[in-house]
């Protein structure tokens, strides 16, 4: 009877020395730093013409580097040579008519006859096709959006449909048909703490991603325009997994009409998934020193000084520190080259080796 | 048999303070963020809301470089 009483008391003081020590629950992994981190020179491209106000955008491909420019006076699409940087052609031009863009969020360059622009605004993703010959662009097809999915703020197009994130916050991404019909809703925002109905819609906001997907491996990212949160979808293997950065989930105040103020950071700025990596630029820096800067009288600098590399399973694999501020990346392994863009410089198209 | 009531009460004592510990970690999993959140939910819906400068934050159909709460900036 002694032995079990003692037996107990023993157990009893180990629950408590264990449950004390242990740490709270998490239910998604977490990353702390990077194994190995290097600083990057960028190197600014010496354009024939000055075009742009906010490139935002970069894709290379077949010879051809096509920018998109978000704040732009006349025209959102900007074809250049690569890598002579000779101006091609401009197009989507913006405006409220049939044949222009209200607003473009980002492009998909497959290839010249496959280009691919979302127009939020409009609810439409159109395909534009380049003409080398003649120096021209060509709208080819035009994705009226059903009325559903409200505002798409990104998209991949893949070989049979369109990846969207979802912007009501009552899934994660939804895969659309190439008539613009949602086929079915994947996954639920993976927020950790923000589990109410009532902030479905704020929370969803909060949460704006920006996706990448890669045929190849049939990897889809997803990163977080605030906080610092990446997932990755495994199409192949079927997993799913999410990673939470040091600053964690997106923070935001949610006001009347279901809008969200962000209260935390500016996160990643673009993720492209290549046969081997997912590459993420990422920002770090809060918006309270952003209004800050704008109570003094300044312009708060805006884009990412560092570019952080996750493997296919989402290991954190390297951090580059870039000395220039930078959004959209072109990645290309084999050259090791990236082309990024700095929305605020009167150089703004960079490319960097790594 | 009194020592005996007395060891089972540890042991009550022991399995209580561990129940303790463990709920008290498990509200501290909430993290700050909750409490952030929370704190800003109750912070009032007035609805208003600025748009400012240009950048990549969507605010109201556009994309702007921060979007704050009305007063938030003349304070």
């Amino acid at each position: 009877m002694k032995f079990l009483l003692y037996t107990l008391l023993i157990i009893g003081i180990s629950s408590v020395l264990f449950s004390c020590a242990q740490t709270p629950d998490t239910p998604f992994s977490r990353y702390e730093k990077f194994p190995r981190e290097s600083a990057l020179k960028a190197q600014e491209i010496a354009l024939d013409t000055i075009l742009f106000r906010y490139p935002y955008r970069v894709m290379v491909q077949d010879g051809v580097a096509l920018i998109m420019d978000l704040h732009n006076q006349d025209n959102f699409f900007h074809a250049f040579s690569y890598p002579g940087w000779k101006h091609i052609v401009s197009f989507g031009k913006r405006g409220e008519g049939p044949d222009e863009v209200l607003s473009a969020e980002t492009i998909q360059f497959n290839s010249l006859d496959s280009i691919w622009a979302i127009d939020a605004n409009k609810m439409q993703i159109t395909r534009w096709s380049i003409s080398l010959s003649d120096c021209s662009a060509e709208r080819k097809e035009i994705i009226s959006l059903d009325k559903s999915l409200v505002r798409s703020l990104d998209f991949c197009a893949t070989e049979s449909c369109f990846l969207i994130p979802g912007y009501l916050g009552d899934c994660r991404y939804w895969q659309v048909d190439y008539t613009g019909k949602p086929i079915k809703s994947i996954g639920e925002i993976p927020t950790e703490v923000n589990k109410g109905e009532d902030v479905r819609i704020p929370l969803a906001q909060a949460w704006r991603t920006f996706i990448d997907y890669n045929p190849t491996n049939g990897v889809l990212a997803m990163v977080t325009q605030l906080g610092e949160v990446i997932e990755i979808y495994n199409f192949k293997e079927n997993t799913h997994v999410v990673l939470y950065g040091p600053n964690g989930e997106p923070m935001f105040k949610a006001v009347g009409g279901g809008e969200a103020i962000p209260n935390g950071i500016m996160g990643f700025g673009n993720v492209v998934v290549t046969d081997n990596y997912i590459y993420a630029p990422f920002q770090g820096v809060t918006f309270k020193d952003k209004i800050a800067a704008y109570k003094r009288g300044e312009v708060p600098e805006d884009g990412c000084r560092s570019i952080y590399v996750f493997d296919l399973e989402g290991n954190p694999v390297r951090k580059y520190t870039v000395d220039k501020p930078i959004y959209g990346i072109d990645v290309n392994e084999e050259t090791g080259t990236i082309i990024a863009t700095c929305v605020k410089s009167d150089d703004p198209i960079l490319e960097i080796k790594i | 048999m009194k020592r005996r009531n007395q060891i089972l009460g540890i042991v009550l004592f022991t399995i209580i303070v561990a129940c303790f510990c463990y709920m008290k970690n498990q509200s501290h999993g909430m993290n700050d963020l909750v409490f952030e959140n929370i704190e800003a939910l109750a912070g009032g819906e007035s609805g208003h809301y600025t748009c400012m400068g240009h950048g990549s934050v969507s605010c109201d159909g556009a994309y702007v470089e921060v979007k704050i709460d009305g007063y938030r900036l003349g304070e």
